[in-house]
């Protein structure tokens, strides 16, 4: 058997087939106002959703790969090597330095000035730490897997092969297209392309817009300048609002899931589970 | 010794210091100090006497006092009497009768402890002055005409420190005016509940009555990505280390069982070893149920092999962002967390993972930034073939993922679960297509009743638009 067949007895299963009930109907009520019993429920959720980390993190991190090892052999720190040091004491000093410096918030403020400085100080250390780790991970991980793989997939559609009923120009001048409408959309917003009006964007730095860009041109020219602009700017405004539409139906399906699921749950799930019906039974008299 | 008030939280700080040490703002080239404790150190008797004989009335303070954390913290203000009483002092002697303390005037709107911890209330503190929040401050509290603000000015007060825009510096907000001033566009909100208790009435009533057609139709929509995912599974070689990434828990679990299920189903058919491990807490439990449920719809000998304990838990691994990338450069020693089921040899296979990395990976993501986070910091250190089974509302966002290459496979959605159960080639059963079918069925009536009231909607403000 896989650790994954061991599930809770029946009874056990029952019970939290009507503990769930309970607190979906406690959350539920909100819909029709905001009562005691829907507060209820949120607390209940929250707290032993809190709880239930604590322990996780206990049960699988901090016992049996920092205390459990640091107690089976107390003077490692003496014969340990660079890597067990690393892997062992670091990691607890850098948490005793966190749990202070959260710790030191939750005292009095002290009588003696200065005297939560060191404390508050000595935490921002691994908070650094795990900042500066957090922030070069994530930051190299964009440039290697987001945008350079992105820019040279965009680069390959562009120029590769097409499939035989779309010509690979077509594909270029849609890419050039759209692309080029979202950015001018993004930058100049809906009034590009505008006779008189001026870069929208906040960073703009012209004080005087389009009119003094096109002063000394041909007023033709400029007219049908701006033409193009406000047309190529629509273009980007209404892909990008196609683009919304798109997930925002994908957000519909995706909350009718979990809406549909629940209800299901209530209708079907709880009715015929052994529980809920040996308490049906009782109600009407007719014993189990 | 003279003290520099903090202009942030009000804090007595040592006229030398550059930044306050309760709060750490810059006070260097801050005004002279206000307080000086050897002045008031030479008249205790006086000053007790004006405060047995003169209690300050609430929010009887002057415009130069800043309501320090010394003065609200017992503590400090017994260790410190002189320093107390000499603030009391100051403050009746510059006010005199009394101003009234305005917003503008007011001390600091978080304190007490760092801060942090104590949520600030403005209107308490603008209405019963600097020592409103702390209950051990022994202070009487009269009532005072001038200051105790009317109902109609808690309200108004509290509009004004809710507005989510500020208002342009030295600009009166207009308060009474739109205070009463109903919405033009607030009667969709007010509709909001009709909205809900139709959709849910008529996604239950399609789940009780909707009598569904006969099975074998058209069948859900699948997208592009999800033959790819199901051929990526199909040519798995049995005992081939497969990495399951589980990034949902319970509160997504309705609609990414669907997803879920049949995947976790079919690497079990190719009889994989799956090494499933959670970045969220409630992952792992949620994992077990899932997996619990396409074990027992297997058909015969792959139950059997499952007994040979095909599934490994890695169980939880927090860290995030931080912990992740460890899993592409030395996933033994990431995995697994949990020695309760992991014996040696499950260990041995999981070294193998450093070596010759996972056959395949499973990346099983409610939220888009978990499948983001993998491609990103894991696959470019292992480079592995990675498969994603997303909520619905992911599938946009990583879906140039599947375009690049970078993504093998993309199922999402429930309608991506049910087209890839159709592809597992098994028997399905009675209750499970019954299921379905309800799924069906409340999806389209939940979309169609959505239709109609986006299209009342736009009728209504349409109409309402052309009406003078």
């Amino acid at each position: 058997m896989s650790p994954f067949s061991n599930g809770l007895p029946g009874v056990m299963q029952d019970a939290g087939l009507i503990l769930g009930l309970a607190v979906s109907l406690m959350i539920g009520s909100y819909i029709v106002r905001d009562s005691f019993l829907a507060r209820l429920g949120q607390y209940v959720l929250v707290g032993a959703g809190l709880g239930y980390t604590v322990v996780l993190v206990w049960r699988n991190v901090l016992w049996p790969r920092l205390f459990a090892p640091l107690i089976a052999d107390p003077m490692s720190w003496q014969s340990v090597s660079v890597t067990g040091l690393l892997n062992l004491w670091l990691p607890l000093l850098l948490g005793v330095l966190m749990w202070g410096g959260g710790l030191e918030l939750l005292r009095r403020p002290p009588a003696r000035p200065g005297g939560r400085s060191l404390l508050r100080l000595l935490a921002a250390v691994p908070a650094a730490i795990l900042g500066g780790v957090v922030l070069g991970v994530a930051v190299s991980g964009a440039v290697q897997g987001t945008l350079w793989p992105q820019l040279s997939a965009a680069v390959a559609t562009a120029d590769g092969p097409g499939r035989a009923d779309q010509p690979t120009w077509l594909i270029r001048f849609l890419t050039l297209i759209i692309t080029g409408g979202v950015l001018i959309h993004l930058q100049l917003g809906p009034n590009a392309g505008a006779a008189g009006n001026g870069p929208s964007s906040p960073g703009s730095t012209s004080s005087e817009g389009p009119r003094a860009a096109g002063a000394g041109r041909p007023k033709l020219f400029r007219t049908v300048f701006l033409m193009l602009l406000r047309l190529w700017e629509g273009i980007g405004r209404r892909a990008l609002w196609l683009a919304a539409g798109i997930i925002f139906a994908r957000l519909v399906a995706a909350r009718f899931s979990l809406t549909l699921s629940r209800l299901d749950y209530l209708l079907f799930e709880i009715p015929r589970s052994d529980l809920w019906q040996l308490v049906w039974a009782s109600l009407r008299g007719g014993g189990p | 010794m003279a003290t520099s008030d903090c202009p942030h939280c009000g804090y007595g700080n040592p006229i030398s210091a550059q930044f306050c040490v309760q709060c750490g703002t810059i006070i260097a080239g801050q005004k002279p100090p206000s307080v000086s404790s050897g002045e008031s150190a030479n008249e205790p008797d006086a000053r007790d006497d004006d405060q047995e004989s003169a209690p300050p009335l609430n929010g009887e303070e002057g415009p130069e006092q800043q309501p320090s954390t010394a003065s609200s913290d017992p503590d400090f203000s017994e260790s410190r009497p002189q320093l107390a009483a000499a603030e009391d002092e100051t403050d009746e002697d510059s006010d005199g009768q009394g101003a009234v303390r305005g917003p503008s005037q007011a001390g600091p709107l978080l304190r007490g402890i760092g801060g942090l911890l104590e949520p600030a209330d403005p209107l308490s503190y603008i209405m019963s002055g600097s020592g409103a929040n702390e209950p051990t401050v022994d202070r009487p509290i009269a009532p005072s005409a001038e200051l105790a603000a009317d109902e109609e000015e808690r309200r108004d007060l509290r509009r004004l420190f809710s507005e989510e825009l500020p208002t342009a510096v030295g600009a009166v907000p207009e308060i009474v005016a739109s205070v009463a001033e109903p919405s033009q566009n607030g009667d969709g909100l007010q509709r909001r509940f009709w909205l809900e208790v139709i959709l849910l009435l008529g996604m239950a009533g399609a789940l009780l009555w909707w009598a569904p057609g006969p099975p074998g139709g058209a069948g859900p929509h699948a997208l592009p990505g999800l033959q790819q995912a199901h051929r990526q599974v199909d040519t798995l070689q049995p005992n081939s280390l497969v990495l399951v990434n589980w990034a949902y828990d319970p509160a997504t679990a309705g609609e990414m069982d669907l997803v879920a299920q049949p995947i976790v189903e079919h690497l079990l058919q190719r009889q994989a070893k799956l090494i499933v491990f959670s970045q969220l807490p409630g992952g792992p439990a949620t994992a077990r149920r899932v997996i619990a449920r396409a074990e027992a719809s297997l058909q015969r000998p792959s139950r059997t092999q499952i007994t040979a304990n095909l599934v490994i838990e890695g169980g939880y691994l927090p860290g995030g962002s931080a912990s992740i990338p460890l899993l592409g450069v030395a996933p033994a020693r990431a995995l697994p967390v949990d020695p309760t089921w992991v014996d040696l040899r499950e260990r041995f296979r999981i070294a193998e993972l450093g070596e010759a990395g996972p056959a395949l990976t499973v990346v099983i993501a409610a939220r888009a930034e978990d499948v983001r986070r993998w491609l990103e910091q894991v696959q470019p250190l292992n480079g592995g073939t990675v498969i994603a089974a997303t909520s619905a509302v992911v599938d946009p966002s990583v879906r140039p993922y599947l375009h690049s290459g970078q993504l093998a496979g993309l199922v999402s959605g429930w309608d991506g679960g049910g087209a890839y159960v159709r592809r597992l080639e098994r028997a399905r059963s009675v209750e499970e297509q019954a299921r379905s079918l309800r799924h069906a069925g409340g999806l389209n009536w939940g979309v169609g009743i959505l239709i109609v009231a986006v299209l009342l909607g736009n009728l209504a403000g349409l109409t309402e638009r052309r009406t003078p």
